[in-house]
Protein backbone atom coordinates (compact mmCIF):
# COMPACT_ATOMS: atom_id res chain seq x y z
CA UNK A 1 0.00 0.00 0.00
CA UNK A 2 1.11 3.43 -0.53
CA UNK A 3 2.57 5.68 2.13
CA UNK A 4 2.40 9.18 2.95
CA UNK A 5 6.27 9.72 2.44
CA UNK A 6 4.93 8.61 -1.58
CA UNK A 7 3.84 12.57 -1.91
CA UNK A 8 7.88 13.19 -2.01
CA UNK A 9 8.53 11.14 -5.08
CA UNK A 10 7.41 13.80 -6.78
CA UNK A 11 10.28 16.09 -6.98
CA UNK A 12 9.53 19.71 -6.22
CA UNK A 13 10.01 21.03 -9.80
CA UNK A 14 8.18 17.96 -11.69
CA UNK A 15 5.55 18.19 -9.34
CA UNK A 16 5.48 22.16 -10.03
CA UNK A 17 5.76 21.65 -13.65
CA UNK A 18 2.77 18.79 -13.15
CA UNK A 19 0.76 21.86 -11.14
CA UNK A 20 1.26 24.16 -13.84
CA UNK A 21 0.47 22.06 -16.45
CA UNK A 22 -3.21 20.96 -14.13
CA UNK A 23 -3.98 24.69 -14.23
CA UNK A 24 -3.51 25.36 -17.36
CA UNK A 25 -5.69 21.94 -18.06
CA UNK A 26 -8.28 23.44 -15.87
CA UNK A 27 -8.83 26.39 -18.30
CA UNK A 28 -8.93 24.56 -21.21
CA UNK A 29 -5.71 24.02 -22.50
CA UNK A 30 -5.75 20.77 -24.89
CA UNK A 31 -2.10 20.82 -25.18
CA UNK A 32 -0.94 21.35 -21.65
CA UNK A 33 -3.30 18.38 -20.57
CA UNK A 34 -2.08 16.13 -23.23
CA UNK A 35 1.34 16.84 -21.89
CA UNK A 36 0.38 16.71 -18.59
CA UNK A 37 -1.20 13.07 -18.61
CA UNK A 38 1.83 11.95 -20.77
CA UNK A 39 3.57 13.01 -17.75
CA UNK A 40 1.52 11.52 -15.61
CA UNK A 41 1.65 8.08 -16.90
CA UNK A 42 5.02 8.18 -16.60
CA UNK A 43 5.25 8.81 -12.95
CA UNK A 44 2.17 6.13 -12.33
CA UNK A 45 3.71 3.62 -14.61
CA UNK A 46 7.34 3.88 -12.06
CA UNK A 47 4.77 3.81 -9.40
CA UNK A 48 2.75 0.79 -10.22
CA UNK A 49 5.55 -1.07 -11.33
CA UNK A 50 6.92 -1.27 -7.91
CA UNK A 51 3.52 -2.71 -6.35
CA UNK A 52 1.57 -4.70 -8.93
CA UNK A 53 1.90 -7.27 -11.35
CA UNK A 54 2.97 -5.81 -14.40
CA UNK A 55 -0.33 -7.03 -16.36
CA UNK A 56 -2.19 -5.08 -14.03
CA UNK A 57 -0.28 -2.12 -14.56
CA UNK A 58 -1.31 -0.54 -17.78
CA UNK A 59 -5.32 -1.23 -16.55
CA UNK A 60 -4.94 0.79 -13.63
CA UNK A 61 -2.89 3.36 -15.06
CA UNK A 62 -6.06 4.10 -17.69
CA UNK A 63 -8.54 4.05 -15.04
CA UNK A 64 -6.46 6.20 -13.04
CA UNK A 65 -6.65 8.49 -16.07
CA UNK A 66 -9.84 8.19 -16.35
CA UNK A 67 -10.48 9.40 -12.72
CA UNK A 68 -8.08 12.42 -13.21
CA UNK A 69 -10.16 13.34 -16.14
CA UNK A 70 -13.44 12.81 -14.29
CA UNK A 71 -12.01 14.77 -10.94
CA UNK A 72 -10.25 17.83 -12.55
CA UNK A 73 -11.69 20.04 -10.81
CA UNK A 74 -10.73 18.71 -7.47
CA UNK A 75 -6.88 19.96 -7.68
CA UNK A 76 -6.99 22.88 -6.03
CA UNK A 77 -4.38 25.29 -7.37
CA UNK A 78 -1.37 26.45 -5.71
CA UNK A 79 -1.40 23.15 -3.99
CA UNK A 80 1.29 20.15 -4.62
CA UNK A 81 0.48 17.59 -7.25
CA UNK A 82 2.00 14.69 -6.00
CA UNK A 83 -0.70 13.82 -3.13
CA UNK A 84 -3.36 14.61 -5.34
CA UNK A 85 -2.37 11.96 -7.96
CA UNK A 86 -1.24 9.48 -5.45
CA UNK A 87 -4.53 9.49 -3.65
CA UNK A 88 -6.71 8.91 -6.94
CA UNK A 89 -3.90 6.09 -8.28
CA UNK A 90 -3.92 4.35 -4.76
CA UNK A 91 -7.89 4.09 -4.72
CA UNK A 92 -8.28 3.09 -8.42
CA UNK A 93 -5.15 0.16 -7.54
CA UNK A 94 -7.40 -0.93 -4.59
CA UNK A 95 -10.64 -0.90 -6.34
CA UNK A 96 -8.82 -2.55 -9.03
CA UNK A 97 -7.23 -5.35 -6.49
CA UNK A 98 -11.00 -5.79 -5.42
CA UNK A 99 -12.75 -6.45 -8.58
CA UNK A 100 -10.00 -9.33 -9.60
CA UNK A 101 -10.77 -11.08 -6.53
CA UNK A 102 -14.05 -10.71 -7.53
CA UNK A 103 -14.07 -11.64 -10.83
CA UNK A 104 -11.64 -14.65 -9.71
CA UNK A 105 -14.15 -15.71 -7.57
CA UNK A 106 -17.28 -15.54 -10.09
CA UNK A 107 -14.68 -17.42 -12.28
CA UNK A 108 -14.55 -19.90 -9.60
CA UNK A 109 -18.12 -20.29 -9.73
CA UNK A 110 -19.45 -19.81 -13.36
CA UNK A 111 -17.48 -21.13 -16.20
CA UNK A 112 -17.83 -18.65 -18.91
CA UNK A 113 -17.36 -20.92 -21.99
CA UNK A 114 -20.03 -23.55 -20.32
CA UNK A 115 -23.66 -22.33 -19.98
CA UNK A 116 -24.08 -25.62 -18.48
CA UNK A 117 -25.16 -23.84 -14.95
CA UNK A 118 -28.77 -23.83 -16.92
CA UNK A 119 -28.77 -27.29 -17.80
CA UNK A 120 -29.90 -29.01 -14.62
CA UNK A 121 -32.79 -30.94 -15.24
CA UNK A 122 -33.82 -29.62 -18.66
CA UNK A 123 -34.09 -31.98 -21.47
CA UNK A 124 -31.86 -30.60 -24.40
CA UNK A 125 -34.71 -29.83 -26.62
CA UNK A 126 -36.31 -27.79 -24.16
CA UNK A 127 -33.17 -26.08 -22.93
CA UNK A 128 -32.95 -23.85 -25.84
CA UNK A 129 -36.64 -22.55 -26.09
CA UNK A 130 -35.99 -21.77 -21.97
CA UNK A 131 -32.98 -20.85 -22.06
CA UNK A 132 -34.39 -17.93 -24.98
CA UNK A 133 -37.10 -17.26 -22.61
CA UNK A 134 -35.23 -16.77 -19.52
CA UNK A 135 -32.69 -14.20 -21.57
CA UNK A 136 -35.74 -12.33 -23.06
CA UNK A 137 -36.67 -11.89 -18.89
CA UNK A 138 -33.01 -10.08 -18.90
CA UNK A 139 -32.34 -6.34 -18.27
CA UNK A 140 -30.96 -5.02 -21.66
CA UNK A 141 -27.18 -5.12 -20.89
CA UNK A 142 -26.63 -8.51 -19.50
CA UNK A 143 -29.36 -9.78 -22.19
CA UNK A 144 -26.82 -8.17 -24.67
CA UNK A 145 -23.46 -9.41 -23.19
CA UNK A 146 -24.95 -12.94 -23.01
CA UNK A 147 -26.49 -13.25 -26.70
CA UNK A 148 -22.81 -11.85 -27.73
CA UNK A 149 -20.96 -14.58 -25.77
CA UNK A 150 -23.09 -17.57 -26.38
CA UNK A 151 -25.36 -16.97 -29.50
CA UNK A 152 -22.82 -14.88 -31.77
CA UNK A 153 -19.89 -16.87 -29.89
CA UNK A 154 -17.36 -14.25 -29.54
CA UNK A 155 -15.12 -13.88 -26.83
CA UNK A 156 -14.65 -11.57 -23.73
CA UNK A 157 -11.90 -9.55 -25.36
CA UNK A 158 -14.38 -9.01 -28.32
CA UNK A 159 -17.19 -8.23 -26.41
CA UNK A 160 -15.07 -5.83 -25.02
CA UNK A 161 -14.16 -3.93 -27.87
CA UNK A 162 -17.90 -4.64 -29.14
CA UNK A 163 -19.37 -2.62 -26.50
CA UNK A 164 -16.25 -0.10 -25.15
CA UNK A 165 -16.99 -2.37 -21.84
CA UNK A 166 -13.77 -3.34 -20.02
CA UNK A 167 -13.71 -7.72 -20.19
CA UNK A 168 -13.97 -7.00 -16.57
CA UNK A 169 -17.24 -5.62 -16.71
CA UNK A 170 -18.49 -7.95 -19.85
CA UNK A 171 -17.17 -10.87 -16.93
CA UNK A 172 -19.25 -9.57 -14.48
CA UNK A 173 -22.20 -8.73 -16.50
CA UNK A 174 -22.33 -11.74 -17.62
CA UNK A 175 -22.36 -13.82 -14.12
CA UNK A 176 -24.81 -11.58 -13.24
CA UNK A 177 -26.88 -12.10 -16.28
CA UNK A 178 -26.27 -16.43 -15.29
CA UNK A 179 -27.31 -15.30 -11.48
CA UNK A 180 -30.55 -14.11 -12.80
CA UNK A 181 -30.93 -17.21 -15.50
CA UNK A 182 -30.19 -19.20 -12.42
CA UNK A 183 -33.17 -18.02 -9.80
CA UNK A 184 -35.66 -17.87 -13.45
CA UNK A 185 -34.71 -21.76 -13.29
CA UNK A 186 -35.32 -22.29 -9.88
CA UNK A 187 -31.61 -22.97 -8.73
CA UNK A 188 -29.80 -21.88 -6.05
CA UNK A 189 -27.63 -18.49 -7.16
CA UNK B 1 -7.80 1.43 -25.58
CA UNK B 2 -4.22 1.62 -25.22
CA UNK B 3 -2.78 4.53 -22.88
CA UNK B 4 -1.58 6.96 -25.54
CA UNK B 5 -5.23 6.57 -27.32
CA UNK B 6 -6.57 7.37 -24.16
CA UNK B 7 -4.71 10.02 -23.03
CA UNK B 8 -5.02 11.82 -26.76
CA UNK B 9 -9.16 11.35 -25.96
CA UNK B 10 -9.43 12.68 -23.03
CA UNK B 11 -7.10 15.90 -24.12
CA UNK B 12 -9.66 16.18 -26.96
CA UNK B 13 -12.42 16.56 -24.41
CA UNK B 14 -10.52 19.25 -21.88
CA UNK B 15 -12.67 22.15 -21.43
CA UNK B 16 -11.99 24.82 -18.57
CA UNK B 17 -13.44 23.74 -15.17
CA UNK B 18 -13.79 26.15 -12.21
CA UNK B 19 -11.92 24.18 -9.49
CA UNK B 20 -13.47 23.27 -6.53
CA UNK B 21 -13.86 25.44 -3.72
CA UNK B 22 -12.06 24.73 -0.52
CA UNK B 23 -13.56 21.64 1.95
CA UNK B 24 -13.88 24.82 4.49
CA UNK B 25 -16.13 27.34 2.63
CA UNK B 26 -18.19 24.40 1.08
CA UNK B 27 -18.59 22.97 4.63
CA UNK B 28 -19.58 26.52 6.22
CA UNK B 29 -21.85 27.02 3.10
CA UNK B 30 -23.61 23.66 4.16
CA UNK B 31 -23.66 24.21 7.80
CA UNK B 32 -24.77 27.89 7.33
CA UNK B 33 -28.06 26.34 5.10
CA UNK B 34 -28.78 23.67 7.72
CA UNK B 35 -28.57 25.31 10.54
CA UNK B 36 -31.52 27.63 9.17
CA UNK B 37 -33.24 24.83 7.46
CA UNK B 38 -33.46 23.34 11.42
CA UNK B 39 -34.69 26.53 12.51
CA UNK B 40 -37.63 26.25 10.38
CA UNK B 41 -38.03 23.00 10.99
CA UNK B 42 -37.75 23.90 15.02
CA UNK B 43 -40.06 26.66 14.44
CA UNK B 44 -42.72 24.18 12.47
CA UNK B 45 -42.52 21.51 14.95
CA UNK B 46 -42.65 23.80 17.94
CA UNK B 47 -40.39 24.14 20.45
CA UNK B 48 -40.62 22.62 23.76
CA UNK B 49 -42.58 25.20 26.16
CA UNK B 50 -39.88 25.19 28.87
CA UNK B 51 -37.37 26.03 26.62
CA UNK B 52 -35.52 28.98 28.10
CA UNK B 53 -34.94 26.95 31.66
CA UNK B 54 -34.04 23.69 29.96
CA UNK B 55 -31.26 24.82 27.89
CA UNK B 56 -29.17 25.64 31.64
CA UNK B 57 -29.82 22.09 32.47
CA UNK B 58 -26.82 19.86 32.27
CA UNK B 59 -28.68 17.09 30.21
CA UNK B 60 -29.32 19.75 27.76
CA UNK B 61 -26.15 20.97 27.18
CA UNK B 62 -23.81 18.31 27.20
CA UNK B 63 -25.70 16.14 24.99
CA UNK B 64 -26.60 19.57 22.42
CA UNK B 65 -22.83 20.40 22.70
CA UNK B 66 -21.58 16.58 22.03
CA UNK B 67 -23.96 16.13 19.09
CA UNK B 68 -22.67 19.66 17.98
CA UNK B 69 -19.22 19.06 18.14
CA UNK B 70 -19.62 15.04 16.04
CA UNK B 71 -21.50 16.38 13.48
CA UNK B 72 -19.09 19.64 12.83
CA UNK B 73 -16.49 17.29 13.02
CA UNK B 74 -17.61 13.97 10.47
CA UNK B 75 -19.40 16.51 8.14
CA UNK B 76 -16.30 18.73 7.50
CA UNK B 77 -14.41 14.84 7.31
CA UNK B 78 -16.79 14.24 4.58
CA UNK B 79 -15.84 17.64 3.03
CA UNK B 80 -12.01 17.11 3.51
CA UNK B 81 -12.51 13.40 2.04
CA UNK B 82 -13.52 14.61 -1.06
CA UNK B 83 -10.29 16.33 -2.31
CA UNK B 84 -7.87 13.72 -3.11
CA UNK B 85 -5.22 14.04 -0.80
CA UNK B 86 -3.23 10.75 0.20
CA UNK B 87 -2.06 13.05 3.22
CA UNK B 88 -5.13 12.88 5.16
CA UNK B 89 -5.43 10.05 6.40
CA UNK B 90 -5.22 10.25 10.03
CA UNK B 91 -8.17 12.82 9.86
CA UNK B 92 -10.53 10.31 9.36
CA UNK B 93 -10.19 8.60 12.48
CA UNK B 94 -11.60 11.17 14.64
CA UNK B 95 -15.12 11.11 13.97
CA UNK B 96 -14.70 7.05 13.84
CA UNK B 97 -13.14 7.18 17.25
CA UNK B 98 -16.28 9.37 18.64
CA UNK B 99 -18.73 6.70 17.61
CA UNK B 100 -16.75 3.77 19.19
CA UNK B 101 -16.23 6.04 22.59
CA UNK B 102 -20.26 7.12 22.33
CA UNK B 103 -21.05 3.51 21.51
CA UNK B 104 -19.00 2.35 24.34
CA UNK B 105 -20.43 5.08 27.18
CA UNK B 106 -24.07 4.16 26.03
CA UNK B 107 -22.88 0.14 26.25
CA UNK B 108 -21.68 0.97 29.78
CA UNK B 109 -24.64 3.25 30.74
CA UNK B 110 -26.19 0.97 29.72
CA UNK B 111 -24.73 -2.45 32.08
CA UNK B 112 -24.47 0.10 34.73
CA UNK B 113 -27.69 2.13 35.30
CA UNK B 114 -31.07 1.05 35.28
CA UNK B 115 -33.19 2.41 31.62
CA UNK B 116 -36.57 1.28 32.72
CA UNK B 117 -37.44 4.99 32.67
CA UNK B 118 -36.36 5.75 29.47
CA UNK B 119 -39.75 6.35 28.12
CA UNK B 120 -40.55 4.99 25.08
CA UNK B 121 -39.46 7.84 22.09
CA UNK B 122 -40.22 7.06 18.78
CA UNK B 123 -41.41 10.03 17.61
CA UNK B 124 -37.89 11.25 18.40
CA UNK B 125 -36.59 9.08 15.98
CA UNK B 126 -38.72 10.01 13.49
CA UNK B 127 -38.39 13.91 14.17
CA UNK B 128 -33.98 13.34 13.40
CA UNK B 129 -35.60 11.15 10.27
CA UNK B 130 -37.53 14.45 9.24
CA UNK B 131 -35.12 16.75 9.91
CA UNK B 132 -32.28 15.05 8.26
CA UNK B 133 -33.81 14.41 5.37
CA UNK B 134 -33.31 17.66 3.14
CA UNK B 135 -29.45 18.80 4.73
CA UNK B 136 -28.97 14.73 4.00
CA UNK B 137 -29.44 15.74 0.12
CA UNK B 138 -27.82 18.46 0.04
CA UNK B 139 -24.92 17.15 1.92
CA UNK B 140 -24.80 14.27 -0.64
CA UNK B 141 -25.46 16.45 -3.87
CA UNK B 142 -22.14 18.89 -2.50
CA UNK B 143 -20.28 16.06 -2.15
CA UNK B 144 -20.86 14.18 -4.99
CA UNK B 145 -19.78 17.38 -7.28
CA UNK B 146 -16.02 16.93 -5.58
CA UNK B 147 -14.36 13.23 -5.62
CA UNK B 148 -15.88 11.04 -2.76
CA UNK B 149 -12.88 8.24 -3.44
CA UNK B 150 -13.63 6.37 -0.14
CA UNK B 151 -17.27 6.70 -0.97
CA UNK B 152 -18.31 3.82 1.90
CA UNK B 153 -16.60 6.40 4.60
CA UNK B 154 -17.77 9.90 2.99
CA UNK B 155 -21.46 8.57 3.08
CA UNK B 156 -21.01 7.08 6.53
CA UNK B 157 -19.45 10.58 7.61
CA UNK B 158 -21.84 12.83 5.63
CA UNK B 159 -25.17 10.74 7.07
CA UNK B 160 -23.37 11.07 10.72
CA UNK B 161 -22.91 14.39 10.56
CA UNK B 162 -26.67 15.30 9.60
CA UNK B 163 -28.22 13.16 11.94
CA UNK B 164 -25.94 14.51 14.98
CA UNK B 165 -27.12 18.16 13.59
CA UNK B 166 -30.61 16.76 13.74
CA UNK B 167 -30.67 15.54 17.06
CA UNK B 168 -29.18 18.73 18.07
CA UNK B 169 -31.80 20.54 16.98
CA UNK B 170 -34.21 17.86 18.50
CA UNK B 171 -33.21 18.66 22.23
CA UNK B 172 -34.90 22.23 21.44
CA UNK B 173 -38.38 19.88 20.72
CA UNK B 174 -38.38 16.64 22.92
CA UNK B 175 -39.64 17.45 26.20
CA UNK B 176 -38.40 14.03 27.94
CA UNK B 177 -34.98 15.68 29.04
CA UNK B 178 -33.54 13.32 30.76
CA UNK B 179 -30.48 11.30 30.31
CA UNK B 180 -31.85 7.22 29.66
CA UNK B 181 -34.41 9.02 27.42
CA UNK B 182 -31.67 11.04 25.50
CA UNK B 183 -29.40 7.91 25.22
CA UNK B 184 -31.55 5.37 24.37
CA UNK B 185 -33.97 7.23 22.04
CA UNK B 186 -31.68 10.08 20.60
CA UNK B 187 -27.96 8.97 20.38
CA UNK B 188 -28.55 5.49 19.54
CA UNK B 189 -30.44 5.72 17.10
CA UNK B 190 -28.15 8.81 15.26
CA UNK B 191 -25.58 5.75 15.82
CA UNK B 192 -27.52 3.12 14.06
CA UNK B 193 -28.99 5.11 11.45
CA UNK B 194 -25.66 6.44 10.45
CA UNK B 195 -24.58 3.12 9.21
CA UNK B 196 -26.79 3.37 6.65
CA UNK B 197 -24.57 5.90 4.88
CA UNK B 198 -21.90 3.59 4.46
CA UNK B 199 -24.41 1.94 1.42
CA UNK B 200 -26.06 5.03 0.38
CA UNK B 201 -22.57 6.75 -0.17
CA UNK B 202 -21.48 3.65 -2.34
CA UNK B 203 -24.42 3.87 -4.29
CA UNK B 204 -24.43 7.93 -4.50
CA UNK B 205 -20.85 8.49 -5.44
CA UNK B 206 -20.40 5.67 -7.72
Amino acid sequence: MWTTTEANKLDSERDQRLASLLTAAQQGDQVAYENFLNETTVVLRRFLIKRMELDMVEDVIQETLLSIHRFLRTYLPGRPVGPWLYAICGHRMVDHYRQKRRIRRVEAEVDLDDLSVVRIGQTDRSLDETALDALKKLPSRQRRIIELLKIQGLTVKEVSAETGMSESSVKITAFRGYETIRKLFGLKA
Amino acid sequence: MNTETLIHDLALQCRPVKPIGSPIIRFLRWASATILLLFVGVLIAGPKPDLWNAISEPSFIFPAIGMLCLSLISTMSAFVLTIPDQRKHRFNAIPISVVFISVGIIASISIFSDLQGSNPGLICILRVVCLSVVPALLLFYMLRKAAPLSSGLVGLLALLGTLAFSEFALQFLCKKQFWAHILIWHFLPVFALAMIGIIVGRLAFK
